[in-house]
């Protein structure tokens, strides 16, 4: 990507992680971008994106949106505990982070760079495959992000909102942090609301690094909503400790391009996760999901579903993959890969993989692609409805299915806008239980 | 009101129905009795429009149109409604959503203005008392975890609300106790009038003692061998099918 | 070791240096790969031009390529040049003369497996007496089938007779560019067999390598072509039953398969390459190239195939679905024990309408091996309601041992219903005890869960074989479950 090394080209961080900072941008010279022939982008090109000049976005870049600019977004929750960062900055004017419980401090990155950063510095070690190119890049870039504690036993009240706004009218490459490091038994939901203002044509390279101490719970929603004109390449990392719970939602219905890998060590006895996904796209958008689940010692469990819908020419990837290691006895392991296309011309490709060096494992997976169940269609047509509404009812329950678990009803009604085009379904559904 | 004449129908170019006649009049009901592999469901199927059928010769009027020009929500539309012998499951499609949209896509048809949410409502807890279904199953998925007995009567609450003009009801009996099959039936049997019809598709006698027939109709390999009045399902009762398959034959 | 003649053929550099070369006579060709080895196999077979044009053109494009790296497996890098690429079938002096020079633990093994004697000899590469020819076996049921008109003969004598089937189906299913080994086999093969049956005959009998053991020492870049014309039905089966003993040799061959509209080829393989030693010392790298050009109309091409030799296995038997509604099968028990490694699978490439295809792959991971199914599933945009299904099972024998699942799904058509399942684990501790409980000894009752496991895959096997399959899992699993 011509315009990345153009960025680099003339790069020359300071402050107190400038060292790391410059191993990082060595590791992206040495590597460069990924291309095809490398298994973990076999599906997606980066092709579209080499043209572009992105530029690397500034702190100033951080004020291109008022705070009427913002408003005008219908946001996911309302949560009292919302954080705002406009092209990768945190905007404390557009932030509310008071009413936060005891034990819960939410801090950005800019700041903390001020202070201690000598405990940062560890986090930023870790780029070395090159298929995590974009993790070298993220931290030669990093000068900003969220960094977000939980102390023990500590446990928020309503989810923390946390909003990621593209606003350039320059494409700019944003490369955003957050680290979230909960304690013992700590319980946390956090929502990571990705938006845009129309005709963005930036790339946001966010990283999301978990760690999960003993027993503490993490519920975390991503939700991909930028315009069809970004591009977004993510990686969620999360350890986990003993009994701890990582439970990941990630839904992506916006972006020109978005890559997002989800990569959970389950590192400690009793350590179980969840990763659910749900991804549907028209037009020409180009949507490739990888997940890692990486069950590292005995007593771990993990749990997967991802499902696609994709319509025009678009092209939804899916690579899932479940690592068993050596003397990891006693585990089990579901995954699941459904998809719909719904177009002639859409594409989809998908490749649930198991790697197991243990033996007392119960590990399956399952992929399916095709059409909307037959049966179905012509019982609900025999109900006297129109084949239409019948096979919108039909894709909007598939992808229902996903997220029944979040309990957002911003996302639902989304998808039920998206496929039913109303929300005469929830509606109703509150009529019935109202009455 | 239905008019079946000389209908003959193929599935994967087997032939299963080969030359049907019946007529039935505006309230109605016939029994379809016969064995199994006979052509029963496939009649059900054909006349609600299912695909994988290929009707070969014949035709079908209902109250002047020609039901096989018509797709399913079509027939549903002119008032046709099928009781599944296996009702599908549909996970994710809130049960009772999915019969507001199948009232206002046959309201639509018909020319008539939708009903509002409030009114539907009110329709829907008054024959959801009626046919003695469990409120809570209003809001769960379509038949999703349903048993058998609570499947059945969904579709017979489907049906109350819906009011269709002819019900044809697919071995609506398989599966079911008797206690099940008698709340059933009294649903059924409350949606009878004189505009109405029914058919009522079984192989066994049994339900036909709740949901009396005016006719019965006995059919083997895809013909109707023998008609008669509610006699003739004690006769094949008391003695199979045998005899008149053979006497075909 | 170096007594054992069989090692003629196996050619890593080793052995040559153990004074091999010396010792043979002039019809072998030195280790060593350049056009003169291509042009000395051509003229030693005294193949036409055309023949020679086509190996040199493939050794053209195998300089080109680089050996493929991205199988789960793994192995010291191999000595192209260290290889010898012609043997002429051995002279009688230089095998065992008779069973006594065989080692015992082979011939163990044939008697475990119920081989007759003298189909043992042969086997082991002993010079066969006269009271079992396989000469004269062979041309018996030759004349039954050129009867009917079917045509099966080795591939040298192919291109001699039938030069214009040849030239126009060779490498039209696996091009020469097709893969590294592919090339590779396209340049220096030497011999293989070749099978052409005419319109609507359904073949008289199952056809097989075995009645042809000469071919055996044919070498390890054998070449086999399949083809069924029009309305023509054929079962073929290759059995690779004899385990050599060796060190590591590479056995690179392809299999092509044509069907035309509404053919049929059921392709059947027990492979049973020595597998190395409790070690890992010593065994086949068995990196074969297997495909089926289904290209007719309703044609069928079911691929069955039971693995459990070779140190390493690099296969994927594969079905390219171009005629309306034709259907690809394969049906796959990979068995790998000690130090084995196995990265096997299918590839169905659906490009025509109503396309079918089924994959049951059963992959059994003993001792400390690594047993990998990797498969593709294709449906182009034209492939208007294809559908695949596929189950891939993987039961995992002790804790030192790997089982990997690397399906690949490519959909392009929104009428296409594709479904893969996968699972994997270990013998149930309920089913072991309940069996044990019943009286059945332990390494029994494994047999019998993993005969049990295997079953929907030995079903599709011609019955002989599939007894046979059954006893070399018995065989192969021995020692792995403690």
């Amino acid at each position: 990507m011509d315009a990345i090394d153009r960025i680099l080209a003339d790069f020359a961080p300071d402050g107190p992680l400038a060292e790391i900072r410059q191993q990082a941008a060595e590791q992206v010279r040495l590597h460069g971008m990924p291309s095809q022939r490398q298994e973990a982008w076999k599906y997606t090109s980066l092709a579209p994106l080499r043209d572009i000049a992105y530029r690397a976005a500034t702190a100033a870049d951080g004020d291109a949106l008022d705070a009427a600019g913002f408003s005008a977004f219908a946001l996911a929750s309302a949560s009292p505990h919302r954080v705002v960062l406009v092209n990768g900055r945190f905007r404390a004017d557009l932030s509310t982070t008071d009413a936060l419980p005891t034990g819960i401090t939410v801090t950005s990155i800019a700041a903390a760079l001020e202070g201690d950063a000598v405990a940062l510095a560890g986090i930023y070690a870790e780029q070395s495959a090159p298929e995590a190119v974009f993790t070298a890049l993220n931290a030669a870039l990093l000068d900003d992000g969220l960094l977000i504690e939980a102390g023990p036993d500590a446990q928020l009240d309503a989810p923390l909102h946390l909003v990621f706004v593209a606003a350039g009218d320059t494409p700019l490459l944003r490369a955003p942090r957050v680290i979230v490091r909960a304690a013992r038994n700590a319980r946390l939901r956090i929502i990571e609301e990705y938006r845009g203002i129309e005709g963005d044509r930036g790339l946001t390279n966010v990283v999301t690094d978990v760690n999960l101490g003993e027993g503490a719970v993490l519920e975390h929603h991503r939700l991909q909503s930028e315009p069809d004109t970004c591009a977004q390449i993510g990686r969620v990392r999360a350890t986990l400790g003993a009994l701890s719970t990582f439970n990941s939602d990630s839904v992506t219905f916006g972006g020109a391009l978005t890559r997002i890998d989800i990569e959970v060590a389950l590192a400690a006895r009793g350590a179980r996760c969840r990763l659910n996904g749900l991804f549907a796209t028209d037009g020409a958008q180009h949507v490739d999901h990888h997940t890692l689940i990486d069950h590292q010692v005995g007593d771990t469990h993990s749990e997967e579903l991802y499902r696609g819908i994709l319509d025009g020419r678009s092209r939804g990837v899916f690579n899932g993959k479940v690592v068993v290691r050596r003397d990891a006895q006693g585990i089990t392991a579901k995954q699941a890969s459904n998809n719909l296309l719904l177009s002639r011309q859409a594409e989809i490709d998908t490749k649930p993989e198991l790697e197991i060096y243990a033996d007392d494992v119960s590990c399956a997976h399952g992929a399916t692609v095709g059409e909307l169940d037959a049966q179905a269609l012509f019982y609900l047509r025999s109900r006297g409805i129109d084949e239409t509404t019948a096979r919108a009812l039909l894709t909007y329950a598939f992808a229902e299915k996903v997220v029944e678990t979040i309990p957002l009803d911003s996302i639902r009604h989304a998808i039920e806008e998206r496929f039913i085009g109303a929300r005469a379904l929830s509606e109703l559904e509150d009529l019935v239980k109202g009455a | 009101m239905l008019e079946i004449k000389n209908l003959h129908a193929e599935v994967d170019g087997k032939p299963i129905l080969r030359g049907i006649d019946l007529t039935v009049r505006p309230g109605e009901t016939h029994a379809i009795m016969g064995p199994n592999g006979s052509g029963k469901s496939t009649l059900s199927h054909v006349l609600a429009g299912r695909d994988g059928y290929t009707v070969t010769e014949g035709s079908v009027s209902f109250n002047g149109k020609q039901l096989l020009d018509l797709e399913p929500e079509e027939r549903a539309g002119e008032g046709v409604f099928l009781a599944f012998q296996y009702p599908v499951e549909i996970p994710g499609v809130n049960n009772v959503y999915m019969l507001k949209a199948a009232l206002n896509g046959i309201r639509a048809y018909r020319g008539e203005k939708e009903l509002s949410a409030v009114d539907f409502l009110k329709l829907v807890k008054s024959r959801v008392k009626a046919v003695g279904l469990d409120e809570s199953l209003l809001n769960r998925p379509v038949n999703e975890g349903f048993s058998g007995g609570e499947k059945k009567r969904n579709e017979v609450f489907q049906m109350s609300v819906l009011e269709p003009r002819l019900a044809i009801l697919d071995e609506t009996d398989s599966g079911l106790d008797i206690d099940a099959l008698k709340a059933v039936a009294e649903g059924v049997n409350a949606l009878r009038d004189a505009a109405r019809s029914f058919i009522v598709v079984t192989h066994y006698q049994r339900l036909l003692d709740y949901i009396v027939p005016d006719y019965v109709h006995v059919l083997s390999k895809g013909r109707i061998i023998k008609s008669g009045g509610k006699e003739l399902a004690l006769e094949l009762e008391a003695r199979g099918y045998d005899w008149l398959t053979s006497e075909a034959a | 070791m170096a007594s054992n003649a069989q090692d003629i053929e196996k050619i890593v550099g080793r052995e040559y240096a153990a004074g091999f070369f010396t010792e043979i006579d002039q019809d072998t060709v030195p280790p060593g790969l350049d056009e003169d080895t291509i042009r000395l196999i051509s003229a030693k077979k005294n193949e036409p031009e055309w023949m020679l044009e086509w190996r040199l053109k493939a050794f053209a494009r195998f300089q080109q390529m680089r050996e493929p790296n991205w199988a789960h497996v793994e192995y010291p890098p191999i000595d192209f040049q260290a290889i010898s690429y012609y043997s002429a079938p051995k002279s009688d002096k230089d095998r065992p003369q008779s069973l006594d020079e065989v080692d015992p633990k082979l011939l163990e093994t044939y008697e475990k497996l119920g081989i007759p004697l003298e189909e043992q000899k042969m086997l082991a590469g002993v010079a066969v007496d006269a009271v079992f020819d396989s000469v004269s076996v062979h041309t018996t049921f030759r004349d039954k089938l050129a009867e009917a008109g079917v045509i099966f003969c080795s591939f040298s004598e192919a291109v001699h007779e039938h030069p214009e089937l040849i030239q126009k189906y060779l490498g039209s299913v696996v091009p020469v560019t097709d893969n590294f080994y592919a090339a590779l086999n396209s340049a220096v093969f030497t011999d293989g067999s070749f099978v052409y049956i005419p319109k609507n005959t359904r073949c008289p009998m199952e056809l097989s390598t075995y009645f042809r053991i000469n071919a055996m020492n044919t070498g390890q870049f054998e070449r086999t072509l399949v083809i069924a014309d029009e309305g023509s039905y054929v079962s073929y089966l290759e059995g690779c039953t004899a385990p050599m003993r060796d060190e590591n040799q590479l056995h690179a061959a392809v299999v092509e398969l044509v069907a035309l509209d509404d053919a049929e080829i059921k392709y059947s393989t027990v492979q049973n390459w020595y597998p190395g030693d409790e070690e890992g010392r010593g065994g086949i790298y068995n990196f074969v190239t297997k495909r089926g050009d289904c290209r007719g109309a309703r044609s069928k091409i079911s691929w069955t195939q039971v693995e459990t030799g070779s140190a390493i296995t690099w296969k994927y038997p594969s079905c390219v679905l171009k005629g309306e509604n034709s259907v690809g099968e394969f049906y796959s028990v990979a068995l790998t024990n000690n130090l084995q490694q196995a990265d096997t699978g299918t590839k169905m490439v659906h490009l025509g309408r109503g396309t079918r295809s089924t994959i049951v792959s059963k992959g059994i991971s003993a001792g400390r091996s690594q047993n990998a199914y990797r498969g593709l599933v294709r449906i182009a945009a034209a492939a208007e309601g294809a559908r695949n299904y596929t189950q891939c099972d993987s039961l995992l024998l002790g804790d030192r041992s790997a089982a990997h699942t690397f399906p690949y799904i490519e959909c392009r058509n929104p009428s296409a219903q594709v479904e893969h399942e996968a699972s994997t684990s270990r013998i149930s501790d309920d089913q072991l005890f309940y069996l044990r409980s019943r009286g059945i000894g332990q390494e029994d009752a494994v047999n019998m869960i993993v005969n049990g496991f295997c079953k929907e895959v030995f079903k599709e096997l011609p019955m002989e074989f599939a007894v046979e399959a059954q006893k070399l899992l018995g065989i192969s699993l021995e020692g792995a479950v403690g």
